[in-house]
Protein backbone atom coordinates (compact mmCIF):
# COMPACT_ATOMS: atom_id res chain seq x y z
CA UNK A 1 0.00 0.00 0.00
CA UNK A 2 1.17 3.34 -0.76
CA UNK A 3 2.82 5.33 2.81
CA UNK A 4 0.81 8.57 1.86
CA UNK A 5 -2.50 6.12 1.67
CA UNK A 6 -1.47 5.01 4.85
CA UNK A 7 -0.45 8.26 6.61
CA UNK A 8 -3.99 9.68 5.47
CA UNK A 9 -5.92 6.64 6.99
CA UNK A 10 -3.81 7.16 10.42
CA UNK A 11 -4.50 10.76 10.36
CA UNK A 12 -8.53 10.38 9.82
CA UNK A 13 -9.23 7.69 11.85
CA UNK A 14 -7.18 9.56 14.40
CA UNK A 15 -9.36 12.81 13.84
CA UNK A 16 -12.19 10.62 14.03
CA UNK A 17 -10.96 9.37 17.66
CA UNK A 18 -10.57 12.75 18.60
CA UNK A 19 -13.77 14.17 17.45
CA UNK A 20 -15.63 10.81 18.98
CA UNK A 21 -13.87 11.70 22.24
CA UNK A 22 -14.94 15.43 22.05
CA UNK A 23 -18.38 14.54 21.50
CA UNK A 24 -18.59 11.98 24.52
CA UNK A 25 -16.60 14.39 26.91
CA UNK A 26 -19.18 16.90 25.95
CA UNK A 27 -22.37 14.86 26.41
CA UNK A 28 -20.94 13.37 29.66
CA UNK A 29 -19.92 17.29 30.94
CA UNK A 30 -22.98 18.60 30.35
CA UNK A 31 -24.80 15.60 31.62
CA UNK A 32 -22.72 15.89 34.72
CA UNK A 33 -23.81 19.43 35.05
CA UNK A 34 -27.32 18.87 34.44
CA UNK A 35 -27.26 15.91 37.24
CA UNK A 36 -25.44 18.36 39.60
CA UNK A 37 -27.80 20.99 39.26
CA UNK A 38 -30.54 18.51 39.92
CA UNK A 39 -28.96 17.72 43.22
CA UNK A 40 -28.57 21.20 44.23
CA UNK A 41 -32.48 21.41 43.42
CA UNK A 42 -32.82 18.73 45.65
CA UNK A 43 -30.70 20.24 48.57
CA UNK A 44 -32.91 23.21 47.85
CA UNK A 45 -36.23 21.83 48.44
CA UNK A 46 -34.92 20.01 51.77
CA UNK A 47 -34.00 23.83 52.82
CA UNK A 48 -37.44 24.83 51.68
CA UNK A 49 -39.16 21.93 53.92
CA UNK A 50 -36.97 22.78 57.18
CA UNK A 51 -37.66 26.49 56.53
CA UNK A 52 -41.17 26.16 56.35
CA UNK A 53 -41.23 24.10 59.36
CA UNK A 54 -39.07 26.64 61.08
CA UNK A 55 -41.33 29.65 60.05
CA UNK A 56 -44.70 28.18 61.19
CA UNK A 57 -43.01 26.87 64.57
CA UNK A 58 -42.24 30.40 64.75
CA UNK A 59 -45.91 31.45 64.27
CA UNK A 60 -47.04 28.84 66.94
CA UNK A 61 -44.15 29.99 68.87
CA UNK A 62 -45.53 34.13 69.05
CA UNK A 63 -49.04 32.12 69.10
CA UNK A 64 -48.34 30.79 72.20
CA UNK A 65 -46.35 34.15 73.46
CA UNK A 66 -49.55 36.27 72.73
CA UNK A 67 -51.20 34.79 75.84
CA UNK A 68 -48.40 36.39 78.20
CA UNK A 69 -47.38 39.35 75.98
CA UNK A 70 -49.99 40.60 72.95
CA UNK A 71 -47.92 43.52 71.95
CA UNK A 72 -44.29 42.11 72.03
CA UNK A 73 -45.76 39.18 70.08
CA UNK A 74 -46.80 40.88 67.35
CA UNK A 75 -43.98 43.36 67.26
CA UNK A 76 -41.61 40.41 66.60
CA UNK A 77 -44.80 38.82 64.06
CA UNK A 78 -43.74 42.12 62.40
CA UNK A 79 -40.09 41.52 62.06
CA UNK A 80 -40.99 38.23 59.97
CA UNK A 81 -42.43 39.65 56.67
CA UNK A 82 -43.11 36.76 54.66
CA UNK A 83 -44.93 37.75 50.88
CA UNK A 84 -48.15 37.27 51.76
CA UNK A 85 -49.16 34.60 49.23
CA UNK A 86 -45.74 33.53 48.41
CA UNK A 87 -44.76 30.47 49.09
CA UNK A 88 -41.58 29.58 50.35
CA UNK A 89 -40.07 27.07 47.50
CA UNK A 90 -41.33 30.00 45.19
CA UNK A 91 -38.54 32.37 46.51
CA UNK A 92 -35.62 33.19 45.10
CA UNK A 93 -32.42 31.72 47.45
CA UNK A 94 -31.47 35.68 48.49
CA UNK A 95 -35.16 35.92 49.64
CA UNK A 96 -35.20 32.33 51.59
CA UNK A 97 -31.39 33.83 52.95
CA UNK A 98 -33.31 37.43 54.26
CA UNK A 99 -36.09 35.36 55.71
CA UNK A 100 -34.15 33.20 57.55
CA UNK A 101 -32.46 36.10 58.96
CA UNK A 102 -35.59 37.41 60.31
CA UNK A 103 -36.73 34.06 61.66
CA UNK A 104 -33.39 34.05 63.24
CA UNK A 105 -34.30 38.05 64.43
CA UNK A 106 -37.28 37.07 65.65
CA UNK A 107 -36.40 34.07 67.61
CA UNK A 108 -33.78 36.24 69.65
CA UNK A 109 -36.32 38.57 70.57
CA UNK A 110 -38.71 36.03 71.43
CA UNK A 111 -35.80 34.52 73.73
CA UNK A 112 -35.27 37.98 75.27
CA UNK A 113 -39.03 37.68 76.31
CA UNK A 114 -38.69 34.43 77.54
CA UNK A 115 -36.33 36.12 80.36
CA UNK A 116 -39.00 38.64 80.90
CA UNK A 117 -42.02 36.32 81.28
CA UNK A 118 -40.68 33.46 83.39
CA UNK A 119 -44.42 32.32 83.16
CA UNK A 120 -43.89 31.53 79.23
CA UNK A 121 -40.84 29.99 80.18
CA UNK A 122 -42.62 27.10 82.38
CA UNK A 123 -45.32 27.43 79.46
CA UNK A 124 -45.21 23.34 78.78
CA UNK A 125 -46.73 23.96 74.89
CA UNK A 126 -44.01 26.75 74.57
CA UNK A 127 -41.40 24.50 76.18
CA UNK A 128 -42.10 22.08 73.75
CA UNK A 129 -41.97 24.72 70.48
CA UNK A 130 -38.66 25.48 71.52
CA UNK A 131 -37.58 22.47 71.69
CA UNK A 132 -38.97 21.49 68.36
CA UNK A 133 -37.76 24.86 66.88
CA UNK A 134 -33.90 23.67 68.57
CA UNK A 135 -34.67 20.16 65.98
CA UNK A 136 -35.83 22.26 63.14
CA UNK A 137 -32.77 24.55 63.16
CA UNK A 138 -30.37 21.07 63.26
CA UNK A 139 -32.51 20.15 60.28
CA UNK A 140 -32.22 23.38 58.68
CA UNK A 141 -28.28 23.03 59.43
CA UNK A 142 -27.62 19.82 57.78
CA UNK A 143 -30.37 21.15 54.47
CA UNK A 144 -28.14 23.73 54.22
CA UNK A 145 -24.77 22.01 54.28
CA UNK A 146 -25.84 19.47 51.52
CA UNK A 147 -26.78 22.74 49.91
CA UNK A 148 -23.89 24.62 50.02
CA UNK A 149 -22.16 21.85 49.86
CA UNK A 150 -23.42 21.06 45.88
CA UNK A 151 -23.34 24.35 45.33
CA UNK A 152 -19.93 24.59 45.88
CA UNK A 153 -18.99 21.64 43.50
CA UNK A 154 -21.34 22.86 40.85
CA UNK A 155 -19.38 26.36 41.00
CA UNK A 156 -16.19 25.15 40.95
CA UNK A 157 -16.52 22.83 38.27
CA UNK A 158 -18.57 25.89 36.55
CA UNK A 159 -15.72 27.69 36.64
CA UNK A 160 -12.59 25.72 35.47
CA UNK A 161 -11.80 25.06 31.97
CA UNK A 162 -12.40 22.99 29.54
CA UNK A 163 -15.88 22.30 31.33
CA UNK A 164 -16.54 26.31 32.02
CA UNK A 165 -16.70 26.18 27.99
CA UNK A 166 -19.72 23.59 28.02
CA UNK A 167 -21.22 25.63 31.32
CA UNK A 168 -21.59 28.58 29.19
CA UNK A 169 -23.01 26.55 26.04
CA UNK A 170 -25.61 24.75 28.14
CA UNK A 171 -27.13 28.10 29.62
CA UNK A 172 -24.90 27.84 32.69
CA UNK A 173 -23.66 31.48 32.65
CA UNK A 174 -24.12 32.48 36.49
CA UNK A 175 -22.92 30.54 39.49
CA UNK A 176 -25.58 29.62 41.98
CA UNK A 177 -26.35 31.38 45.36
CA UNK A 178 -25.25 30.16 48.56
CA UNK A 179 -27.50 29.32 51.46
CA UNK A 180 -25.55 32.03 53.87
CA UNK A 181 -25.06 32.19 57.39
CA UNK A 182 -27.44 34.72 58.67
CA UNK A 183 -25.34 38.44 58.91
CA UNK A 184 -27.63 39.10 61.66
CA UNK A 185 -25.70 36.57 63.72
CA UNK A 186 -22.74 38.49 63.84
CA UNK A 187 -24.91 41.75 65.43
CA UNK A 188 -26.27 42.56 68.44
CA UNK A 189 -29.72 42.87 67.71
CA UNK A 190 -32.00 45.36 69.71
CA UNK A 191 -35.90 45.23 70.17
CA UNK A 192 -37.48 48.20 71.72
CA UNK A 193 -41.32 46.63 72.90
CA UNK B 1 -12.76 6.50 98.63
CA UNK B 2 -9.86 7.69 100.32
CA UNK B 3 -10.78 4.42 102.39
CA UNK B 4 -11.18 2.15 100.15
CA UNK B 5 -7.98 3.22 98.16
CA UNK B 6 -6.17 3.49 101.75
CA UNK B 7 -7.25 -0.02 102.47
CA UNK B 8 -6.35 -1.37 98.63
CA UNK B 9 -3.13 -0.01 99.44
CA UNK B 10 -2.13 -1.58 102.52
CA UNK B 11 -3.18 -4.95 101.18
CA UNK B 12 -0.87 -4.14 98.36
CA UNK B 13 1.84 -3.76 100.72
CA UNK B 14 1.07 -6.65 102.92
CA UNK B 15 0.90 -9.23 99.64
CA UNK B 16 4.65 -7.53 98.76
CA UNK B 17 5.98 -7.68 101.91
CA UNK B 18 5.07 -11.80 101.00
CA UNK B 19 6.36 -11.65 97.93
CA UNK B 20 9.69 -9.99 98.83
CA UNK B 21 10.47 -13.00 101.30
CA UNK B 22 10.06 -15.05 98.35
CA UNK B 23 12.17 -12.81 96.48
CA UNK B 24 14.96 -13.20 99.21
CA UNK B 25 14.69 -17.56 99.25
CA UNK B 26 15.03 -16.97 95.06
CA UNK B 27 18.23 -14.69 95.63
CA UNK B 28 19.62 -17.32 97.91
CA UNK B 29 19.28 -19.68 95.94
CA UNK B 30 20.80 -17.40 92.72
CA UNK B 31 23.46 -16.80 95.19
CA UNK B 32 25.02 -19.75 96.30
CA UNK B 33 24.45 -21.20 92.60
CA UNK B 34 26.98 -18.49 91.75
CA UNK B 35 29.35 -19.63 94.68
CA UNK B 36 29.08 -23.38 93.19
CA UNK B 37 29.69 -21.72 89.33
CA UNK B 38 32.75 -19.94 90.78
CA UNK B 39 34.24 -23.06 92.36
CA UNK B 40 33.39 -24.96 89.52
CA UNK B 41 35.18 -22.62 87.28
CA UNK B 42 38.81 -22.56 89.60
CA UNK B 43 38.06 -26.31 90.14
CA UNK B 44 36.93 -26.88 86.57
CA UNK B 45 34.08 -29.18 88.18
CA UNK B 46 31.63 -29.74 85.73
CA UNK B 47 28.98 -30.77 88.24
CA UNK B 48 29.47 -27.50 90.01
CA UNK B 49 28.71 -25.68 86.90
CA UNK B 50 25.60 -27.84 86.18
CA UNK B 51 24.58 -26.89 90.21
CA UNK B 52 24.76 -23.29 88.77
CA UNK B 53 22.02 -23.57 85.74
CA UNK B 54 19.71 -25.67 88.00
CA UNK B 55 20.03 -23.16 90.75
CA UNK B 56 19.29 -20.69 88.08
CA UNK B 57 16.25 -22.30 86.93
CA UNK B 58 14.86 -22.97 90.55
CA UNK B 59 15.49 -19.42 91.41
CA UNK B 60 13.86 -17.82 88.48
CA UNK B 61 10.63 -20.52 88.89
CA UNK B 62 10.28 -19.94 92.81
CA UNK B 63 10.38 -15.82 92.18
CA UNK B 64 8.02 -16.71 89.26
CA UNK B 65 5.48 -18.82 90.88
CA UNK B 66 5.33 -16.36 93.91
CA UNK B 67 4.93 -13.27 92.19
CA UNK B 68 1.99 -15.26 89.82
CA UNK B 69 0.07 -15.91 93.42
CA UNK B 70 0.61 -13.31 95.38
CA UNK B 71 -0.49 -10.80 92.51
CA UNK B 72 -3.50 -12.95 91.80
CA UNK B 73 -4.42 -12.91 95.81
CA UNK B 74 -3.77 -9.07 95.93
CA UNK B 75 -6.17 -8.77 92.59
CA UNK B 76 -8.80 -10.97 94.04
CA UNK B 77 -9.27 -9.56 97.24
CA UNK B 78 -10.28 -6.13 95.75
CA UNK B 79 -10.98 -6.51 92.06
CA UNK B 80 -14.72 -6.90 92.73
CA UNK B 81 -14.99 -4.24 95.01
CA UNK B 82 -12.85 -1.82 92.50
CA UNK B 83 -14.91 -2.86 90.26
CA UNK B 84 -18.58 -2.11 91.94
CA UNK B 85 -16.70 1.44 92.97
CA UNK B 86 -15.67 1.94 89.30
CA UNK B 87 -18.95 1.72 88.11
CA UNK B 88 -21.12 3.18 90.68
CA UNK B 89 -18.66 6.73 90.71
CA UNK B 90 -20.19 7.29 87.14
CA UNK B 91 -23.45 5.35 87.10
CA UNK B 92 -25.15 5.44 90.60
CA UNK B 93 -26.70 1.89 91.35
CA UNK B 94 -28.83 1.80 87.65
CA UNK B 95 -26.58 -0.23 86.54
CA UNK B 96 -26.05 -4.45 86.08
CA UNK B 97 -22.23 -5.62 85.57
CA UNK B 98 -21.84 -9.52 85.05
CA UNK B 99 -17.94 -10.02 84.47
CA UNK B 100 -18.71 -14.02 83.84
CA UNK B 101 -21.81 -12.87 81.25
CA UNK B 102 -21.68 -11.66 77.32
CA UNK B 103 -24.26 -10.25 75.45
CA UNK B 104 -25.74 -12.39 73.07
CA UNK B 105 -24.45 -12.29 69.64
CA UNK B 106 -27.93 -11.40 68.03
CA UNK B 107 -27.85 -7.84 68.87
CA UNK B 108 -24.30 -7.21 67.82
CA UNK B 109 -25.75 -9.09 64.51
CA UNK B 110 -28.13 -7.05 63.81
CA UNK B 111 -25.90 -3.93 63.41
CA UNK B 112 -25.54 -5.96 59.89
CA UNK B 113 -21.78 -4.75 60.21
CA UNK B 114 -20.18 -7.84 60.93
CA UNK B 115 -19.92 -11.31 59.65
CA UNK B 116 -21.55 -14.27 61.37
CA UNK B 117 -18.35 -16.38 63.31
CA UNK B 118 -17.60 -20.35 63.69
CA UNK B 119 -17.25 -18.85 67.13
CA UNK B 120 -18.48 -16.70 69.51
CA UNK B 121 -17.20 -15.59 72.94
CA UNK B 122 -18.15 -12.33 75.14
CA UNK B 123 -17.60 -11.19 78.94
CA UNK B 124 -18.09 -8.35 81.05
CA UNK B 125 -21.93 -7.82 80.54
CA UNK B 126 -22.49 -4.07 81.15
CA UNK B 127 -25.43 -1.97 81.27
CA UNK B 128 -26.88 1.12 82.48
CA UNK B 129 -28.56 4.38 81.69
CA UNK B 130 -28.61 7.68 81.05
CA UNK B 131 -30.05 10.82 80.21
CA UNK B 132 -32.72 8.58 78.84
CA UNK B 133 -30.71 6.18 76.35
CA UNK B 134 -30.50 2.60 77.84
CA UNK B 135 -27.33 1.02 76.57
CA UNK B 136 -25.17 -2.35 77.14
CA UNK B 137 -21.71 -3.19 76.58
CA UNK B 138 -19.55 -6.76 76.46
CA UNK B 139 -15.81 -7.82 75.19
CA UNK B 140 -16.41 -9.76 72.18
CA UNK B 141 -14.24 -12.41 70.44
CA UNK B 142 -15.08 -13.84 67.10
CA UNK B 143 -13.25 -16.53 65.65
CA UNK B 144 -13.54 -17.48 62.26
CA UNK B 145 -11.85 -21.14 61.77
CA UNK B 146 -10.71 -22.31 58.24
CA UNK B 147 -9.11 -25.60 57.07
CA UNK B 148 -6.51 -25.91 54.33
CA UNK B 149 -5.40 -28.86 52.53
CA UNK B 150 -1.94 -29.39 50.93
CA UNK B 151 -1.26 -30.80 48.05
CA UNK B 152 -0.23 -33.72 50.48
CA UNK B 153 -3.74 -34.41 51.35
CA UNK B 154 -3.17 -33.06 55.12
CA UNK B 155 -5.47 -30.56 56.75
CA UNK B 156 -4.55 -27.81 58.60
CA UNK B 157 -6.66 -25.32 60.70
CA UNK B 158 -6.55 -21.39 61.30
CA UNK B 159 -8.28 -19.74 63.41
CA UNK B 160 -8.28 -15.83 63.13
CA UNK B 161 -9.52 -14.26 66.00
CA UNK B 162 -10.91 -10.93 66.42
CA UNK B 163 -11.23 -8.95 69.62
CA UNK B 164 -12.81 -5.64 70.59
CA UNK B 165 -15.75 -4.25 72.96
CA UNK B 166 -19.38 -3.23 71.99
CA UNK B 167 -22.34 -0.86 73.39
CA UNK B 168 -25.88 -1.17 71.69
CA UNK B 169 -27.29 2.43 72.74
CA UNK B 170 -31.12 2.29 72.66
CA UNK B 171 -33.10 5.69 72.44
CA UNK B 172 -36.81 6.63 72.07
CA UNK B 173 -37.04 8.15 68.62
CA UNK B 174 -37.35 6.38 65.71
CA UNK B 175 -35.07 8.27 63.08
CA UNK B 176 -36.22 5.58 60.39
CA UNK B 177 -32.80 5.69 58.82
CA UNK B 178 -29.95 3.03 58.11
CA UNK B 179 -26.62 4.55 58.44
CA UNK B 180 -22.88 3.01 59.02
CA UNK B 181 -19.70 4.94 59.88
CA UNK B 182 -16.76 2.40 59.41
CA UNK B 183 -13.40 3.20 59.72
CA UNK B 184 -11.51 2.83 56.62
CA UNK B 185 -8.62 0.11 55.98
CA UNK B 186 -10.95 -2.17 58.54
CA UNK B 187 -9.94 -4.73 56.28
CA UNK B 188 -10.25 -8.03 58.45
CA UNK B 189 -13.29 -10.68 57.86
CA UNK B 190 -15.02 -9.84 60.77
CA UNK B 191 -16.40 -6.54 59.41
CA UNK B 192 -18.90 -7.11 56.59
CA UNK B 193 -19.83 -4.01 54.30
CA UNK B 194 -23.26 -3.18 55.14
CA UNK B 195 -24.11 -1.91 51.43
CA UNK B 196 -27.07 -0.05 52.23
CA UNK B 197 -27.12 3.66 50.59
CA UNK B 198 -24.68 5.69 49.06
CA UNK B 199 -21.35 6.56 49.94
CA UNK B 200 -21.75 10.44 51.67
CA UNK B 201 -18.88 12.96 52.14
CA UNK B 202 -18.73 15.70 54.59
CA UNK B 203 -17.06 18.86 55.20
CA UNK B 204 -14.40 17.37 57.73
CA UNK B 205 -11.22 16.24 54.95
CA UNK B 206 -9.91 14.33 58.28
CA UNK B 207 -13.23 12.67 59.04
CA UNK B 208 -13.60 12.27 55.16
CA UNK B 209 -10.25 10.31 54.96
CA UNK B 210 -10.72 7.99 58.64
CA UNK B 211 -14.10 6.83 57.79
CA UNK B 212 -16.38 5.65 55.35
CA UNK B 213 -20.05 6.86 55.95
CA UNK B 214 -22.57 5.04 54.10
CA UNK B 215 -26.83 6.08 54.23
CA UNK B 216 -29.95 5.89 52.58
CA UNK B 217 -31.11 9.08 53.50
CA UNK B 218 -28.41 12.09 52.88
CA UNK B 219 -30.08 14.85 55.50
CA UNK B 220 -30.82 12.30 57.72
CA UNK B 221 -26.64 11.24 58.03
CA UNK B 222 -26.34 15.37 57.97
CA UNK B 223 -28.78 15.26 60.54
CA UNK B 224 -26.92 12.74 62.87
CA UNK B 225 -23.10 13.40 62.05
CA UNK B 226 -23.21 17.04 62.32
CA UNK B 227 -19.64 19.04 62.07
CA UNK B 228 -19.16 18.15 66.13
CA UNK B 229 -19.95 15.15 65.59
CA UNK B 230 -17.36 14.74 63.06
CA UNK B 231 -14.77 16.00 64.82
CA UNK B 232 -15.60 14.21 67.94
CA UNK B 233 -15.38 10.60 66.38
CA UNK B 234 -11.73 11.96 64.82
CA UNK B 235 -10.79 12.44 68.75
CA UNK B 236 -12.48 9.59 70.06
CA UNK B 237 -10.58 7.45 67.60
CA UNK B 238 -7.21 8.92 68.32
CA UNK B 239 -7.74 9.01 72.08
CA UNK B 240 -8.77 5.19 72.12
CA UNK B 241 -6.48 2.68 69.55
CA UNK B 242 -9.44 0.78 68.33
CA UNK B 243 -11.03 0.45 64.82
CA UNK B 244 -14.29 2.31 65.54
CA UNK B 245 -17.75 0.97 63.22
CA UNK B 246 -20.60 2.70 64.06
CA UNK B 247 -24.48 1.67 63.27
CA UNK B 248 -27.75 3.78 63.45
CA UNK B 249 -30.45 1.81 62.63
CA UNK B 250 -34.05 2.95 63.48
CA UNK B 251 -33.75 3.58 67.40
CA UNK B 252 -30.67 2.07 68.08
CA UNK B 253 -26.83 3.12 67.58
CA UNK B 254 -24.24 0.37 67.45
CA UNK B 255 -21.01 0.78 68.25
CA UNK B 256 -17.45 -1.63 67.77
CA UNK B 257 -14.37 -0.53 69.17
CA UNK B 258 -12.60 -3.18 67.04
CA UNK B 259 -9.31 -4.57 68.34
CA UNK B 260 -9.95 -2.41 71.64
CA UNK B 261 -7.19 -3.35 74.36
CA UNK B 262 -8.06 -2.80 77.70
CA UNK B 263 -5.68 -1.04 80.06
CA UNK B 264 -5.07 -2.76 83.41
CA UNK B 265 -2.98 -0.51 85.51
CA UNK B 266 -2.80 -2.58 88.42
CA UNK B 267 0.01 -4.77 89.79
CA UNK B 268 1.61 -5.73 93.04
CA UNK B 269 4.65 -3.59 92.48
CA UNK B 270 2.44 -0.69 91.17
CA UNK B 271 1.40 1.81 94.19
CA UNK B 272 -2.56 2.03 94.18
CA UNK B 273 -3.59 5.71 94.39
CA UNK B 274 -6.52 7.66 93.27
CA UNK B 275 -4.68 7.99 89.52
CA UNK B 276 -4.70 4.18 89.04
CA UNK B 277 -8.22 4.12 90.50
CA UNK B 278 -9.44 6.37 87.76
CA UNK B 279 -7.42 4.97 85.29
CA UNK B 280 -9.13 1.69 85.87
CA UNK B 281 -12.22 3.36 86.13
CA UNK B 282 -11.84 5.20 82.68
CA UNK B 283 -12.57 1.59 81.12
CA UNK B 284 -16.20 1.52 82.46
CA UNK B 285 -16.93 5.34 80.92
CA UNK B 286 -16.55 4.42 77.41
CA UNK B 287 -20.38 4.47 76.98
CA UNK B 288 -20.41 7.92 78.55
CA UNK B 289 -17.84 8.73 76.05
CA UNK B 290 -19.35 7.75 72.86
CA UNK B 291 -22.65 9.46 74.24
CA UNK B 292 -20.79 12.84 74.25
CA UNK B 293 -18.71 11.88 71.13
CA UNK B 294 -21.75 10.85 69.51
CA UNK B 295 -23.76 13.01 70.75
CA UNK B 296 -26.62 10.66 71.83
CA UNK B 297 -27.96 12.61 74.21
CA UNK B 298 -29.18 15.11 71.97
CA UNK B 299 -33.30 15.67 71.81
CA UNK B 300 -33.03 14.34 68.42
CA UNK B 301 -32.10 10.78 70.10
CA UNK B 302 -35.00 11.44 72.80
CA UNK B 303 -37.60 13.41 72.56
CA UNK B 304 -40.18 11.74 70.47
CA UNK B 305 -42.71 14.56 69.62
CA UNK B 306 -40.03 15.55 67.17
CA UNK B 307 -41.29 15.38 63.87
Amino acid sequence: MDLLLIVVIVVVVLLIVIVVGVIAWYISTSNTFKVMKVKVEEASSGIDVALTKRYDLLTKSLAATKGYAKHEAETLEKVVNLRSGSKIENLSMKDKNILTSQIEEANRGLNILVEQYPNLKADATFVELQRQTADCEEQLQAARRIYNSNVSTFNQKRNVFPSSFVAKRIGFTEDLDFFEAEETKKQDVKFDF
Amino acid sequence: MEEFINSVESNRKFYKSKLNIVLIVAASILGAGLICLLIGIIFSNFYLVLIFFIALIVAAITYGAGYSLYNKKYLNTFKKDLETKAIEANYGKDYFYDPNKGIDFDSIYESRCVNKPDEYFSKKYFSSSRDGLFFVSSNYELNFIHYTTDSDGNTKKTVNHYNGRFVKFDFPRNLNTFLSIIEKYSKDEMIKDPRIGDKIEFEFMEFNDKFTVKCNDQLKANYIITPQVQCNLVDFDKAFKSDLIVCFIDKSAYVFMHEYIEKMPLGIYKEFNKKVFDSYANEFIIPLLLIDALDLNNDKFINTNLK
